[in-house]
């Protein structure tokens, strides 16, 4: 049988460190501890979002030019001239098609998506949406640009699928991204295609939530199908519904990528044919870069983000009479 | 070697512990009983360094440690449900203070020895602790808390996240492990059958106020405070207030109904009443000397424990519990004498709860003292 | 089971088929394009079944820089969530376990930027680049989403639940906070370990109008950025750009194969998208 050594003084402890550190010292740097933990999440965050957040701000009342050299204060000029462009006041309408149509759309149809993969999920013996799930969530994860270029080829006029099949219905099939009436739908079906998985399973999650004794209950009653959804699970489905709004709001006005893409951005067409795809984040972007007129795309920003901040407090507003809050 | 020193530690208002001071020897298991929330834990945290005390002194070896890191004072602590790591084997959780800072081969080495000593087997050593069993799991953590060969063991509740049967073998585990290690052990338990079984000494703690201490058996036979008298013991004592009359110049406890009692009661002039402490087993149903005296009282339940039964009763709406012969309680009706003899009492004083100097009590427990030449 | 029952329940598995099918078509249809034979891709009918026609592949990847862009995007992704890991676990250890005066604004800080726009900050953050003379250099790729207030927040919330015992435990053994975070912390908080690569991942390897912004180097393009040029180069070839796009996208689906559940769950428990 092993038995321990005999116990020996304090001192000759292994791995017993020495008292280096004097106790002074040590209670001035402890308040501090944490800000030498914090310091580099916080420096990247102040950086590059805090920063430029404020000087956004800045930029917008001044005659900015890059570099700062010649800029000079600029009052409300940059407003003005922002007011008197058509070509903003038209990217703030196919910013409002692009999102009238997207948000609703991204609703019904990921909610209608969550109600079947859920079905699924309740006769499976696995109790999961599985395979189908799966493969309706996987566009979500997948780049905008290369999933775009398939559709760009999906959506020709002349050799994509997509007409291909509609001739079979109709004589004269839509021009898609390249007719004026079009090109909006066409980045439409693209974004929901790429979505509503997303927000698929954000609805998943809520109606996880939901106990299958309310249907039951609701079921005993005689209450099913279509009345038990309405009656039962949709209302205490409202958290979900706002959140899906409001993150399918702020994430549709700030679409970019795809809609670059898709109308030939590496052509330097994007935004077209004649504008009718320029949202608000195509036109900062054009702005910016191709015109180099940074202060008036920064005016832009920052209606953008005045008006995002607007929307949420409207959308909360409005929500908070019917969402119910278990 | 451990001393503590009017240690008094307040959360906000709450006193968690106040004024504890006690000498460990070397090689002593002493054990902190006390109900929850009494200031163990506390106590304990302070020992190791992982709290500071707001007033008090903590030496070990004669050295005052206060404001030292745990791994400057050399202890070693078992946490209460072990804080075993998740993500490491039995092995690594076993080596994990000393990993780093010694030779490979050394620390391998020193794992096994203390894997030996605790009687754990090197594919034990494997596993993780979600695949070990809670024995095995408290073997773990004591090789961690032992591997640094640490001056003081600490241990808090080590036992409380274990079930019953497991408890019991466990509990003689520990105390084998002690006799063999001999290391220095301060152990933090709410119960009394822990610490009256293991201890070398212990601490009854009550409200971050020391209460008593003193060997097991002393305790037992002599509780300082009635809160002790209550506390110790499977079931504690009953302890009940009376009336106190004085009568040519004696004092002497007298029933409710007025009765005398064959007992003098010690205490200053004016006394009104004092507190009195009997042990179930000293309880029973027939008189048993020329001083008897009796209880009438109600019965509320009784409980067969077979050999013996504990019947609980109420005198005079405070509770009582004696220890009878199981055939005899089951003759019992509504109501029951039970009868004590007045060298069983145990007297408190009322307000401060402290043992008064009394009877055949002490008489006993002087005897028991003297045999074991204590 | 009544024949009804039955029905409905038969309907809505083909149902659920369909819909499946429908969101896996374009990428299935990349495969099909890229893998067929020469013109194939304009011509009627066309194929719908994909072919054994690698060349379209071989033609991308000897006659390209495609190595190159491939290469960009995995340095710039595995920096970014190897940095990302780092100063997450820092602050969210921060946040929960250290002294920090003023603990509830520095967590606002830490948090907000989930809040803040991103399409409205791109301006100043250019301007930004351009004094620190990030621009046009790997760093402005990685640097700026070296730390993200959602791995922040998952890390803060995982230590937030773990056992203070632990931490009592590991000092008694005399481990700093540095060397508990690394020894104990971190690789006890394996979930959220996983989640913040997978989601990391994702975000970097998908990003697109950062380079395409902050970037005019060729050389350093990430491959999503370079498919911007693939798409004038191989203009008239859609095989090729779909080859060249199934490549790009191969990693993401792996991920993906490997890890569906993992990043649903955490995509989903997040509440965030990786639009943009
Ligand atoms: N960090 C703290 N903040 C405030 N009060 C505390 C803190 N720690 C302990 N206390 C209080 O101090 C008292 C003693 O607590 P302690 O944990 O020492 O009790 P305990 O005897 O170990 O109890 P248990 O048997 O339940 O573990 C309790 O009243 C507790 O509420
Ligand atoms: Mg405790």
């Amino acid at each position: 049988m092993t038995t321990l050594d005999a116990p020996r003084p304090v001192s000759a402890l292994v791995g017993a460190e020495p008292r280096s550190v004097p106790d002074r010292l040590r209670r001035l740097v402890r308040p501090f501890a944490g800000y030498l933990f914090v310091f580099p999440a916080l420096g990247v965050l102040v950086v590059f979002y805090y920063v430029p957040a404020l000087l956004l701000f800045v930029i917008s009342f001044f005659h900015y030019h890059l570099g700062g050299a010649g800029s000079s204060f600029a009052g409300l000029d940059n407003f003005r001239v922002l007011f008197a462009q058509p070509l903003f006041w038209k990217s703030l309408v196919v910013t409002g098609y692009y999102v009238l149509v997207m948000v609703p759309a991204t609703l019904v149809i990921s909610l209608a998506l969550a109600m079947l993969v859920r079905d699924a999920a309740r006769h499976s013996k696995r109790k999961r949406g599985g395979l189908s799930q799966a493969l309706i969530f996987l566009p979500h994860v997948t780049p905008l640009v290369a999933t775009s270029l398939v559709w760009v080829y999906i959506l020709n006029p002349q050799y994509g699928v997509m007409n291909y099949v509609l001739r079979a219905f109709v004589s004269n099939p839509p021009g898609w991204l390249e007719s004026t009436g079009y090109s909006m739908p066409s980045i439409e079906i693209y974004s929901l295609w790429h979505s509503v998985g997303f927000y698929m399973v954000l609805f998943l999650a809520g109606l996880a939530s939901i106990p299958d004794r309310l249907l039951e209950a609701a079921r005993v009653e005689g209450v099913r199908g279509f009345a038990a959804f309405r009656r039962v699970v949709f209302p205490l489905l409202t958290p979900s519904v706002y959140l899906v709004t409001v993150l399918a709001t702020v994430n549709t006005m700030q679409a970019f990528s795809q809609i670059y893409t898709l109308t030939g951005g590496a052509h330097g067409e994007a935004g077209g044919p004649a504008y009718s795809t320029t949202t608000d984040a195509l036109l900062i972007y054009q702005t910016a870069f191709f015109y180099n007129h940074f202060s008036l795309a920064a005016t832009m920003s920052l209606m953008l983000f005045v008006l995002l901040v607007l929307l949420t407090v409207v959308q909360r507003w409005g929500f908070s009479k019917l969402v119910f809050y278990r | 070697m451990l001393q503590l020193d009017g240690i008094t530690k307040t959360y906000g208002h709450d006193v968690a512990l106040s004024g504890i001071g006690v000498m460990i020897e070397e090689g002593e298991f002493f054990s902190i009983v006390g109900p929850s929330g009494c200031g163990k834990s506390t106590l304990l945290r302070i020992v190791a360094g992982l709290d500071e005390p707001d007033d008090g002194t903590v030496s070990i070896d004669g050295v005052d440690v206060s404001g030292w890191e745990p791994v400057e004072r050399g202890i070693g602590m078992v946490f209460q449900n072990y804080a075993l790591f998740p993500h490491l084997t039995a092995g690594a959780n076993i080596g994990f203070g000393l990993k780093g800072r010694l030779p490979k081969e050394e620390l391998r080495r020193r794992v096994a020895e203390i894997a030996e000593l605790l009687e754990l087997d090197a594919a034990m050593l494997e596993r993780r602790p979600r695949q070990l069993s809670g024995g095995q799991r408290q073997r773990v953590a004591l090789g961690r808390a032992l591997i640094r060969r640490p001056r003081v063991l600490l241990m808090d509740e080590p036992l409380s996240s274990a079930d019953a049967p497991l408890r019991e073998r466990m509990r003689s585990e520990l105390k084998g492990f002690h006799q063999r290690a001999g290391t220095t052990t301060l152990y933090v338990t709410h119960d009394q059958r822990e610490a009256m079984s293991m201890s070398d000494r212990m601490m009854v703690l009550d409200h971050g106020r020391a209460q008593q201490v003193g060997r097991p058996i002393d305790v037992y036979r002599r509780p300082a405070t009635a809160f002790a008298a209550r506390f110790v013991g499977s079931p504690g004592m009953s302890v009940w207030p009376m009336p106190v009359r004085a009568a040519d110049g004696r004092h002497r406890l007298v029933t409710v109904d007025g009765n005398p009692w064959p007992v003098q009661v010690p205490c200053p002039a004016g006394t009104e009443g004092v507190l009195v402490g009997v042990r179930p087993e000293r309880l029973g149903l027939r008189p048993c000397s020329e001083d008897s005296a009796v209880l009438h009282c109600t019965v509320d339940t009784i409980e067969p424990q077979g050999e013996q039964a504990l019947v609980h009763a109420s005198y005079c709406g405070n509770a009582v519990v004696a220890a009878v012969e199981a055939a005899a309680a089951e003759q019992l009706g509504a109501e029951v004498d039970l009868w004590l003899s007045a060298g069983d009492l145990h007297l408190f004083a009322v307000d401060s709860g402290q043992r008064l100097a009394d009877g055949r009590g002490d008489a006993e427990a002087a005897r028991a003292g003297s045999a074991v030449g204590g | 089971m009544s024949a009804r029952r039955r029905l409905h329940r038969y309907g809505l598995g083909a149902v659920r088929a369909i819909a499946a099918a429908a969101f896996s078509f374009p990428l299935y249809w990349m495969l099909v394009t890229a893998t067929g034979p020469r013109g194939a891709a304009y011509r009627f009918p066309p194929r719908i079944l994909p072919g054994l026609d690698f060349h379209s592949f071989v033609t991308v990847i000897d006659g390209s820089n495609w190595a190159r862009y491939m290469l960009n995007s995995t340095f710039i992704t595995a920096t970014t969530i190897v940095l990302v890991l780092f100063t997450s676990a820092l602050a969210g250890w921060a946040l929960v376990a250290l002294p920090l005066g003023l603990r509830g604004a520095v967590f606002i800080v830490l948090l907000g930027t989930m809040l803040l726009p991103e399409q409205a900050l791109i301006i100043p953050q250019y301007v930004v680049n351009f004094h620190l003379h990030l621009l046009n250099t790997y760093a402005v790729m990685i640097v700026p989403f070296a730390a993200t207030s959602s791995s922040i927040f998952l890390f803060r919330q995982y230590f937030a639940t773990m056992p203070a015992e632990w931490r009592d435990a590991a000092r008694v053994e005399g481990l700093g906070n540095l060397r508990y975070l690394w020894r104990v912390a971190f690789p006890a908080a394996k979930p959220v370990v996983f989640t913040v690569i997978l989601l990391t991942f994702i975000a970097s390897w998908n990003q697109f109008q950062w380079p395409l912004i902050m970037t005019q180097n060729p050389s350093i393009a990430p491959i999503e950025l370079a498919l911007n040029q693939y798409q004038s180069a191989y203009e008239a070839s859609q095989r090729l750009i779909n080859a060249v796009s199934l490549l790009a996208l191969l990693p993401i689906v792996a991920v993906f194969a490997v890890a569906q559940r993992h990043i649903v769950g955490a995509v989903g428990g997040l509440d965030t998208g990786v639009e943009g």
